[in-house]
């Protein structure tokens, strides 16, 4: 192939230079290369070529700015009709997910449409490195887009005791709705009090001594800094800011917990991440290293009492949206 | 004939004697001084040090807020690689705008609804924008029963997900399960009428399904605390106001 190319313009310099010896090639040439160029030229610079090149260019008809500032505004509403649409689309689906608001400062936990718990945000932040890390551009990340697979770093460890029964003294009995290898215990029938149970029901019984179980703090320490980490790539840094009032107002009833423990005691914090974890992390920091996988970074500043909250009750994989906000009208 | 000869020294004195001369400064620069190491040391510690400061806070973040990078992205991503449009597609837009926030507002509810947080033993009764009543409440214990006569688990977990009131009981007496025996060391009874227990409940029960209720309590000093076998207790007024505010057919939502 290279060897025919070289070939053909072997020819083609040989017919040059032949023609030029009479001096007749090069004139003509000189004509089909002007010719060429006029047509070129005619081609860019006709009306047709004009309308069609740029993007968000005025159309014919109406001045440049009124149809800019409409491009603009039919992209704005565009792209808050795509928000609203993955909205539904996670309202029609069977999956917890957090929706956050960066205008209103919330972050709300929802379900099938349905608002569960708002948390309020002191800020929320959007983290570029400062240093550029790796080898060519990095391509911009959408943040409007759906991030799913939610995970704690690090992960909340679920307690589960086991329960040592005493040996059973008599034959057991009919089933009661379990089954072999069930998980969820059901927990039997419900009848109302009838005339009968009304008289045994009339005197409450009387407590018997149990075995006071953990509070969620003991069971459920919560790290000073954790994050919540996407599959697409998306970490969010939840940090805790200052105490203020929680967004829900904390129950009235809390004076029980407080009854149970006897007086109020400030619970310890997860302990911090490892010697390793912190020589890895420098590590990473001091070589330019992008955590794996990771493409964006938010940081979410929120009250202590709500970021441990969200710590102990978020769901697992549990999906992510930051709303786009509304247009201006 | 004059012979001269030279000095005999034998060729390993000789080397000796050559080594001898040059070991002092050998030994010099094998091994420096106590204080010549030290300034070595500092030096590269000085050098080092900044260097690495400055590239762990180059590897480090900066933050802007999100809001504002949000709007920054907006305006370009508006005249990014988007066609002209006019009035006719703007109005188009924002009728689709309009059917699309109708639809979301179809899958609000309206009618106030139960909210659990099994694992911060919270509950609430509120609107999608208002929060009626937070009360304590104390959800199930996750622990784990195997039956140490049979291949039956059991594990005490309230369930997740999306519930409603299928039947509010006064005064809910309970019709105790195996496992309830069984956990007790306790004979199975064979009389069904001795599984039933009064009292143990409270005054009201919102029964939702799969055997689980929103019920009263006689250990009210255990709310906030992970220790039923799946229902969700309350105190006696918290139970009062959200049975008052429910109905057949409310949900609830447990996360």
């Amino acid at each position: 192939m290279r060897r025919r190319l070289l070939d053909v313009l072997g020819c083609a310099g040989r017919a040059v230079r032949a023609a030029s010896v009479r001096g007749r090639g090069l004139a003509a040439i000189g004509a089909i290369a002007a010719i060429g160029a006029i047509a070129a030229f005619g081609a860019i610079a006709s009306p047709e070529a004009l309308r069609a090149a740029p993007v968000g260019a005025a159309p014919a008809g109406a001045t440049a700015g009124d149809e800019t500032a409409t491009s603009r505004a039919a992209a704005a509403v565009a792209a808050y009709n795509e928000s609203l649409r993955q909205q539904l689309e996670l309202a029609q689906g069977d999956a917890f997910y957090l929706l956050l608001d960066p205008e209103a400062s919330v972050l709300t936990l929802m379900y099938k449409g349905a608002p569960l718990r708002e948390t309020r945000i002191q800020r929320a932040e959007l983290g570029e490195p400062r240093a550029r890390r790796g080898v060519g551009e990095r391509e911009p990340v959408d943040l409007r887009a759906l991030w799913t697979g939610g995970t704690l770093q690090p992960p909340r460890i679920d307690v589960r005791e086991e329960v040592i029964p005493p040996p059973l003294a008599g034959a057991s009995g009919d089933e009661a709705g379990s089954e072999e290898g069930s998980t969820t215990a059901p927990q039997g029938e419900f009848l109302e009090g009838s005339e009968d149970g009304d008289a045994e029901a009339g005197e409450e019984p009387e407590p018997v001594e149990v075995e006071i179980p953990k509070l969620p703090e003991e069971l459920y320490p919560v790290p000073l800094q954790y994050e919540i980490r996407f599959a697409e790539g998306l970490t969010i840094d939840v940090v805790r800011g200052e105490s203020v009032e929680p967004a829900v107002p904390a129950p009235a009833a809390n004076a029980i917990r407080s009854a149970a423990d006897g007086e109020a005691k400030a619970y310890p914090p997860a302990p911090g991440p490892t010697l390793w974890e912190r020589l890895a992390r420098f590590a990473r920091r001091v070589t330019l290293a992008m955590p794996e996988g990771e493409r964006a970074r938010l940081r979410l500043v929120i009250d202590p009492l709500d970021a441990d909250r969200l710590f102990r009750s978020l769901p697992p994989d549990v999906k992510l949206l930051i709303r786009t906000p509304a247009p201006p009208r | 004939m004059e012979v001269t000869t030279q000095p005999s020294i034998d060729p390993l004195a000789r080397a000796a004697f050559a080594t001898d001369r040059t070991a002092p400064a050998a030994r010099r620069l094998r091994q420096p001084s106590f204080p010549v190491a030290l300034a070595a040391m500092l030096a590269v510690g000085l050098l080092v040090l900044p260097v690495t400061l400055v590239a762990n806070w180059a590897g480090g973040y900066r933050y802007r807020p999100l809001a504002e990078a949000i709007a920054l992205r907006a305006p370009a991503a508006a005249t990014d690689g988007v066609t002209p449009a006019g009035p006719r597609e703007l109005k188009k837009l924002e009728a689709e705008t309009q059917k699309l926030l109708t639809a979301l507002d179809r899958r609000t509810p309206r009618a106030p609804y139960v909210v659990v947080d099994r694992t911060n033993n919270l509950l609430y009764l509120r609107k999608p924008s208002e929060v009626m009543l937070a009360a304590v409440c104390s959800a199930g214990s996750g622990s784990v029963l195997k039956d140490p006569a049979g291949n039956r688990t059991w594990v005490f977990d309230t369930p997740r997900g999306q519930f409603k009131v299928i039947s509010i009981l006064e005064k809910p007496a309970w019709r105790k399960p195996d496992w309830a025996f069984i956990e007790e060391g306790e004979p199975i009874p064979k009389n069904p009428a001795d599984r039933i227990e009064y009292g143990m409940l409270g005054e009201y029960g919102l029964y939702f399904g799969d055997g689980f209720l929103i019920h009263g309590t006689l250990y009210e000093r255990l709310l906030g605390r992970n220790v039923t076998h799946g229902c969700i207790r309350l105190g006696k007024q918290d139970l009062r106001e959200v049975v008052k505010a429910t109905r057949l057919g409310t949900q609830i939502y447990i996360f």
